[in-house]
């Protein structure tokens, strides 16, 4: 097989299993028609290569019944910030409660995720993560109340189509 | 007090199953005739968005234009068949009243109607609502449910007026070649017959072209073709459909249509439109997912020693149960009772599906693979 052939089976692959995680080697074979032998060593590759960076799950843990909460934190960092944006990045990432760091274009700079079990450990932990950058000059805390979709699944309750035992 | 005509026409032959099956706990049933997925969510949007922005009144009553003009596009890229939107089509309410309105439109007292067998169980009950006569026409296995022209010739007389049928089939999955197609439409000039040509399922082929009868050489003008949202777009419950047929009919079918219906349901055509515009996605996602349980349950009908020819569209495999020595009905009473798979038996849609199964896979891939499971066991006391 050809290194082009082999991109859009693994463009194909990643896309299955991008909303699906759990697809097993046989099924996504079936879907691509391709062989078990072949998608598994391309996972295995695509794994290596780290292009498959983590399995995970998305999770409705207010359905499961755990309060969380969880802010978007926009960061506006002084123009002469000594450290570089990818070394702020990196140290700021080091903390776990920390879900995602963004450097985006606007008013500001960074746009980082924050989770935590309390409401006020978010404020806490805001001024902890951001306490080694004196150059910060702003931010601007968005708490997060309702979470409608996450990462392409939406959090309502999908209801099953319903219909009788038979039909014509 | 009833009609002779209401009288004339038996009660569905799927209903007594029905009522078993309701009553049972925890039964797999393959005996759906219609999508198991839910309409998808910018479709089922646009209709639910057309009745908040207040377009909860009557269209016209052939349909709205947009949707009309959308429809010709549609069937003129897929087909190179020309409609024109103002004077052949017409929105109707489901494939089933495009049905009716096509027989009604064109059959008087005594004209005769061939319908190859198996088939849609409203085929004959609505020729003879309209005072024609069914005149049955069977299909075979060994012929993979084709329709044989030799047997189409053999039933025509002088009161032949049209021939009813669909391809990809309900129940038996089968579609038609070019070639027949071709053999079929020679007859059908020679012997100046009407066609309705029942193509609801057009989309869902696997592997293959659709051919449309409308587009065959000289065959429009003698075509009334139905079609619909229902089976392409998973919208059976939103009720709508289409015809499209030579102006001069179509001038019966919208008077019949106008006094009848009305017009088709208003949310349901704003949806329709979105179909048309952006579904088509989704129509190859669904396509290659019952393909893949198609797959499925060919083969696993065929390991179970039930016979099965490939099926080539729409989401129905017909075996046949012949080695077990049951009638169809048999078959699926004991089956449902025993092991809790429902299917329909094939007598349901006519003399030529005895001895056979419908089984849908319009179900999801696991629960396919549980009734192969059931019948397994089934087939292994019965087998």
């Amino acid at each position: 097989m050809t290194d082009e052939n082999n991109d859009q089976l693994d463009e194909n692959i990643l896309h299955l299993i991008e909303t699906d995680a759990r697809l097993t080697y046989t099924e996504i074979a079936q879907k691509l028609s391709s062989t078990e032998s072949q998608v598994k060593s391309r996972i295995e590759e695509l794994i290596k290569l780290k292009i498959i960076r983590k399995y995970t799950t998305i999770i409705d843990w207010e359905k499961f019944g755990k309060e969380s909460y969880t802010a978007w934190v926009e960061i506006d960092l002084h123009p002469q910030a000594e450290l570089g944006y990818d070394e702020i990045a990196r140290k700021i990432g080091n903390h776990s409660s920390v879900q995602s760091i963004h450097l985006v274009s606007g008013t500001y700079d960074l746009v980082l995720v924050v989770k935590a079990d309390k409401m006020r450990d978010i404020t806490q932990l805001i001024a902890d993560i951001l306490a080694p950058f004196p150059d910060v000059r702003d931010t601007n805390t968005h708490f997060i109340l309702r979470i409608y979709k996450e990462n392409g699944e939406m959090m309502y309750e999908d209801r099953e189509l319903l219909r009788g035992p038979f039909s014509p | 007090m009833l009609s002779d005509r209401a009288k004339a026409v038996p009660p569905s032959g799927i209903r007594k199953y029905f009522d078993i099956a309701a009553k049972m706990e925890n039964v797999i049933s393959l005996g759906i005739g219609e999508p198991d997925f839910k309409t998808p969510s910018t479709i089922l949007q646009a209709g639910v968005q057309s009745l908040l922005d207040g377009h909860t009144a009557y269209t016209s009553n052939a349909g709205m234009i947009e949707l009309r003009e959308l429809l010709a596009e549609n069937i003129q890229t897929r087909y190179g068949v020309h409609y024109d939107p103002d004077k052949e089509l017409l929105i109707t309410v489901g494939g089933s009243e495009a049905l009716d309105l096509a027989i009604r439109a064109i059959i008087n007292p005594g004209d005769e109607v061939i319908v190859p067998e198996p088939c849609f169980v409203a085929y004959k009950p609505d020729v003879i609502l309209a005072g024609g006569v069914p005149i049955p026409t069977p299909t075979f296995f060994h012929d993979d449910f084709q329709l044989s022209t030799d047997y189409v010739n053999a039933t025509i007389t002088d009161n032949t007026k049209a021939l009813l049928f669909s391809y990809p089939n309900n129940p038996t999955g089968a579609v038609m070649s070019r070639e027949r197609l071709l053999e079929l439409a020679d007859l059908v000039d020679k012997e100046d017959m009407l066609v309705i040509s029942d193509e609801i399922y057009d989309r869902l082929v696997y592997g293959i072209d659709h051919v449309c009868f409308a587009a065959l050489p000289n065959m429009q003008r003698r075509t009334i073709l139905i079609g619909g949202f229902s089976k392409t777009y998973a919208m059976t419950g939103w009720r709508i459909g289409y015809i499209a047929a030579p102006a001069e009919i179509m001038e019966g079918i919208y008077k019949i249509h106008q006094y009848g219906v009305m017009c088709a349901p208003t949310p349901a055509q704003h949806a329709a439109v979105e179909a048309l515009k952006h579904g088509d996605n989704y129509v190859s996602q669904m396509v290659a997912e019952y393909d893949r349980r198609r797959r499925l349950i060919v083969d696993g009908l065929n390991n179970l020693g039930l016979d099965c020819f490939e099926p080539r569209g729409a989401f129905y495999a017909f075996p046949s149960i012949i080695k077990t020595g049951m009638d169809d009905t048999e078959f699926a009473k004991r089956l449902l009772l025993e092991e809790k798979v429902a299917l329909v038996p094939g007598s349901a849609f006519g003399e030529s599906g005895k001895g056979f199964m419908r089984c849908s896979y319009a179900t999801s891939y696991e629960k396919i693979e549980e009734a192969l499971h059931r019948m397994e066991k089934f087939m292994n006391r019965y087998g």
